[in-house]
């Protein structure tokens, strides 16, 4: 037990630095082999199942998806108009600098929900630095903690420690507050207001910019969606609870914007 | 009981279910909670050895899951010394050894092991994860079923 605590010693202050314990890397390196294979095993036989047992619905999907395909050239055009739009609210919305940064596509490669934290299969042989922004195509994932020289790990939004401004769309002004984990499911957004700014429905995204929380994570990557508010007036507070539209349990890949 | 070679078959499971853990636990989860390959490796092999190789058993499989977590070691390593003890505890106890025993053991021990790390991490969701460490409990077991004959035979352990 004593070495236990020794080991979690020299762990936490190497995580606290941003850097994987040589311990831990050791045994992560060890079971790498393993975890690849059974992995790609477990992909593979899941495949072959899923073609096995739905075979002649996918078979009737591909008919259908097909004409789908044919009708779709038919609205090329309105397509393209629509994408036009997309693109304009994009700037508007300051997506575009977002996603503008130099991005490194990874895979998950495990998944703890009791520590909320990801392993990801890129470290510093990817240029990964502890701090860097994790998304995905659903929104923020979280952010690098620990990295090794081929996988990093990352904290995710829904943990407790992480705390990140925050504001919802289509408010003027935008309400800002404080976002961080509340449990594996949903997140808290707490504001210095009694009166709770947002309703339900609302999509919140990160504010951007903050000189206390950790910096460097882009204004408007989507969060999450409101699902209630709460007034606290005895502390002069409001609060409201996020449904995050990331499901970490369901990510295969990963985007770390540098 | 040749000693060289329970080592070296605990050697092997640690690492199998180790990298299991790491490459397929979280997509078999059912109903959001994972298996946990390392408490199945921990109590089989801890049913084979004496008391001082169950702790020993539960020190590699804490240490194994800490350091694939990357985070709180001791916590992890404090739980499964408790389940390497319940696992050697019972067959101090001279219950026989077998796959029903093997599965027992995973279930309780998974049960205490939970519920000792949610009390040491002080987890904000308390009835969510106690659903979790129930579900991975009954998973555990069944795998453990599974897993104990294989190790058995390969230790070279005979059966009381």
């Amino acid at each position: 037990m004593i070495l236990g605590f020794a080991i979690s010693y020299v762990q936490s202050s190497q995580r606290n630095n941003g850097k994987t314990s040589p311990l831990d890397l050791v045994v992560r390196t060890i079971c790498q082999p393993i975890a690849t294979v059974s992995n790609k095993t477990f992909q593979a036989l899941a495949g072959f199942l899923s073609g096995a047992v739905q075979g002649d619905r996918y078979a009737l999907e591909n008919e259908r998806l097909k004409r789908q395909l044919d009708s779709l050239s038919l609205y090329d055009d309105k397509i393209k108009d629509l994408e036009f739009q997309v693109d304009s609210l994009r700037q508007l919305a300051e997506l575009e600098k977002t996603f503008d940064r130099p991005k490194v596509l990874a895979d998950v490669i495990y998944y703890s929900s009791i520590e909320d934290r990801i392993t990801i299969a890129a470290g510093t042989n990817k240029g990964i630095e502890p701090g860097m922004v994790v998304v995905c195509a659903a929104g923020l994932v979280g952010r690098v903690q620990t990295v090794a020289p081929r996988e990093c790990q990352a904290l995710l939004i829904t943990a407790p420690s992480f705390q990140i401004g925050a504001t919802a769309l289509g408010y003027n002004p935008s309400p800002y507050g404080l976002i961080r984990g509340d449990d594996t499911e949903t997140l808290i957004l707490g504001f210095q207001d009694d009166k709770p700014p947002v309703k339900s429905g609302d999509i919140i995204v990160t504010s951007g910019f903050s000189e206390k929380l950790p910096r460097g994570i882009p204004r408007g990557i989507v969060i999450g969606r409101v699902l209630n508010t709460e007034t606290r007036p005895e502390v002069g507070a409001s609060r409201a609870l996020i449904l995050p539209k990331v499901n970490p349990g369901n990510l295969r890949e990963v985007v770390i914007l540098k | 009981m040749n000693r060289n070679s329970v080592i070296w078959t605990a050697i092997a499971t640690f690492w199998i279910c180790g990298g299991l853990n790491e490459g397929v636990a979280k997509d078999i989860a059912l109903f959001g909670a994972q298996p946990d390959f390392l408490i199945v490796a921990t109590v089989v092999i801890s049913m084979l050895t004496d008391l001082r190789g169950a702790a020993l058993a539960g020190f590699t499989g804490g240490f194994f899951q800490g350091a694939i977590t990357g985070a709180n070691m001791w916590q992890y390593v404090v739980t499964r010394l408790i389940v390497g003890w319940i696992g050697g505890s019972l067959i101090e106890m001279r219950f026989q050894r077998n796959f029903l025993i093997a599965a027992l053991a995973c279930f309780v021990a998974t049960l205490i092991a939970g519920l000792v790390f949610l009390f040491l991490t002080s987890q904000p969701n308390i009835l969510g994860s106690l659903r979790d460490t129930l579900i991975s409990a009954m998973y555990n077991a069944v795998l453990a079923a599974l897993v104990y004959t294989p190790v058995e035979r390969l230790s070279g352990v005979k059966t009381r």
